[in-house]
């Protein structure tokens, strides 16, 4: 009997890529290193632990690749893991400069024990984050936006920002954070603004919500008069500046959900996408990470 | 301040002349009655070389709204020149505004360039967008003045107790140390970005946490950790996970204040995961509690100095509320 062509992980990565629509990788993986990565650890996105050339036999999709997330795919005998996050915490861009040789420097013990178990048992991590948010900007906001019981408005052509609109039944900023609470099963939401702010229409931002730029371009639709953000930074950047709006007299709220659990529904989507482009190959999506958090 | 004073007030002219080792007492009286925002800024830097800090660059600091030159009716001390904070200041003619953070957020603050921070991902600039307008505007309108005070803030030393003994400490510090009654807690750490911490009795996770909420009067306590965990030793840092890691492996938990989730919460959980020594745990408060108590203790540093000048503390408050548990 014929069986289906077993994919490596290079293979898979490409597979993705082409499907929706974006670059080829190059064959070795060294070539995708960006400038933020020049480390030993591999590149900040794309293939980021090395054993390209192994058969895949089972994905799992886990947005952070967490020690718990690589114990639940070597358990379920999957030897790939498909994530967001970078499994070393090199979140990227700015945020991250630094870190990998402060890492190496330090001799991390949590990254080196990370590590071991990622490498004794052959796990391939496959980072996919700008390539799905190049691809289809808003489909982790969508995710998000679904996830709280909303639908999101078509996007306009041309409009590559992540944050997705929704007109919703008017309710207060307390009553919707409420709500979210319940359905995200978060407890540690931070809100700013008026609780008692009527709100019917809500710019959704999923994961981090960054830089300023990306908040200001969410008010510029005068209607909005909440965000809902995964997390965003408090004192630079856009906490202050909601506040600020809010002193000005500008009618908003914000909801940070928490950042795992804001883009949690779009590894769901990513898990389900990827099962009939993959044939023969067992995709299944982490469960719902319990909030990382509780509240002192 | 013109025309007739009282003795009081000649007597703190005197005293101010003194702290700044102006000679001339009739000269500190004449302009301590009129003193621009530049005077005072040179004031603060003379009474920090007295403390043996010089001011040598101004990095994060310095002028970032108004002419130096304006002549000061009072002054605000803050933790952030948020919209609100400068109606306040100026409604109660407080027009320098003394911020520890920045006020145009993505900005170095460098309001006649706009120049933004790098790296700067996303195309566009906020130089015409309306907050930023409405913010200028408020200062421009109301001759408002803003210096941020940060980078040196942190170098001023006030009476304080470190290692069980009297003397002095950065403000931040020993203001919040205070805030939480555990000024004599307060412990040198070696290594690391930040070589303070606190040696408490041991305690309970849990109950540290619920001490933090009661004494600094906000919700937003964030805790990753076993709440039974029994903490004796709490390790500060700055707010980044590369400030950190040092600080991660010698301390039972770490405080910190403005953390990112992105890195540091999937660190410390993938630590938890891996059962190993350290870290166990992290308390997570915002930036806002952990240093507005600084800005209210700098009114009493900087009274002295300028003692014909009103001086208030004007809070940024709370960015955030919680849901009712």
């Amino acid at each position: 009997m014929t069986k289906l062509p077993m994919l490596t992980a290079w293979e898979i990565v490409n597979r993705v890529h082409a499907m929706l629509g974006q670059p080829l990788m190059p064959q070795a993986y060294e070539d995708i290193i960006t400038p933020n990565s020049p480390d030993a650890y591999g590149a900040i996105e794309g293939l980021v632990t090395v054993d390209d050339h192994i058969a895949v036999r089972g994905i799992l999709v886990a947005n952070e690749p967490s020690v718990d997330a690589i114990r639940l795919a070597i358990e379920t005998g999957k030897n790939c893991i498909i994530t967001r996050e970078h499994p070393y915490y090199l979140f990227g861009s700015g945020w991250s400069k630094g870190l990998e040789k402060r890492l190496e420097i330090a001799k991390d013990p949590v990254l080196e024990a990370k590590r071991r178990l990622i490498e004794e048992n052959r796990l391939s991590i496959i980072r996919l984050a700008s390539v799905w948010d190049t691809a289809r900007p808003k489909w982790f906001s969508t995710a998000l936006a679904k996830a709280l019981g909303w639908q999101p408005e078509p996007a306009v052509s041309g409009d590559s920002w992540n944050i997705v609109y929704c007109d919703i039944p008017e309710t207060t900023l307390a009553a919707m954070a409420k709500d979210a609470s319940a359905r995200l099963d978060a407890k540690a939401l931070r809100m700013t603004g008026d609780p008692k702010l009527r709100i019917c229409r809500v710019g959704v931002i999923h994961g981090f919500a960054f830089p300023t730029l990306a908040l200001s371009h969410a008010l510029k639709d005068p209607k909005v008069n909440a965000l809902v953000v995964g997390s965003t930074p408090e004192v630079d950047y856009c906490t202050t500046y909601v506040r600020d709006a809010i002193a000005q007299g500008r009618q908003i709220g914000m909801v940070q959900v928490g950042y795992e659990k804001s883009n949690y529904p779009g590894a769901v989507e990513v898990a389900e996408w990827l099962k009939p482009i993959l044939p023969g190959i067992d995709v299944d999506v982490q469960p719902p990470p319990k909030e990382l958090v509780w509240l002192g | 301040m013109t025309g007739w004073m009282s003795r009081r007030d000649v007597g703190r002219i005197i005293g101010a002349a003194m702290l700044l080792g102006v000679s001339d007492v009739r000269q500190a009286i004449a302009a301590d009655t009129s003193l621009t925002a530049r005077q005072i800024v040179d004031r603060i830097k003379r009474r920090m070389a007295q403390q043996g800090v010089i001011w040598n660059q101004n990095g994060s600091d310095g002028f970032k709204i108004g002419s130096p030159d304006t002549p000061i009716t009072g002054i605000a001390t803050t933790f952030q020149a948020t919209h609100d904070v400068l109606e306040r200041a100026a409604s109660s003619k407080l027009n320098l505004i003394i911020s520890h953070e920045r006020m145009f957020w993505d900005y170095q603050d460098e309001v006649a360039t706009l120049k933004e921070d790098e790296p700067y991902l996303v195309p566009g600039s906020l130089a015409m967008d309306p907050v930023t307008i409405a913010k200028r505007k408020l200062c421009e309108d109301h001759d408002l003045v803003v210096w941020r005070f940060h980078d040196y803030h942190h170098q001023t030393h006030v009476p304080g107790m470190l290692d069980g003994k009297t003397q002095p400490v950065d403000p931040i510090f020993g203001s919040f140390s205070a805030r939480l009654g555990w000024e004599k807690y307060f412990t040198t750490m070696p290594g690391g970005f930040v070589q303070r911490g606190y040696q408490i009795p041991p305690m309970s996770l849990k109950d540290v946490a619920r001490h933090m909420r009661k004494t600094l009067g906000t919700r937003d306590i964030r805790v990753i950790g076993d709440p039974d965990l029994i903490v004796r030793r709490i390790g500060t840092t700055a707010h980044l996970l590369r400030e950190s890691l040092e600080r991660l492996q010698d301390a039972d938990v770490i405080l910190f204040s403005e953390v990112q989730e992105i890195d540091t919460f999937n660190y410390v959980r993938d630590a938890i995961s891996l059962g190993l020594p350290a870290p166990k745990g992290i308390i997570a408060i915002s930036h806002e509690a952990f240093e507005e108590p600084a800005s209210a203790l700098l009114k009493s540093w900087l009274k002295p100095l300028v003692s014909g000048l009103p001086v208030e503390h004007v809070p940024a408050g709370s960015p955030y509320w919680m849901l009712p548990t």
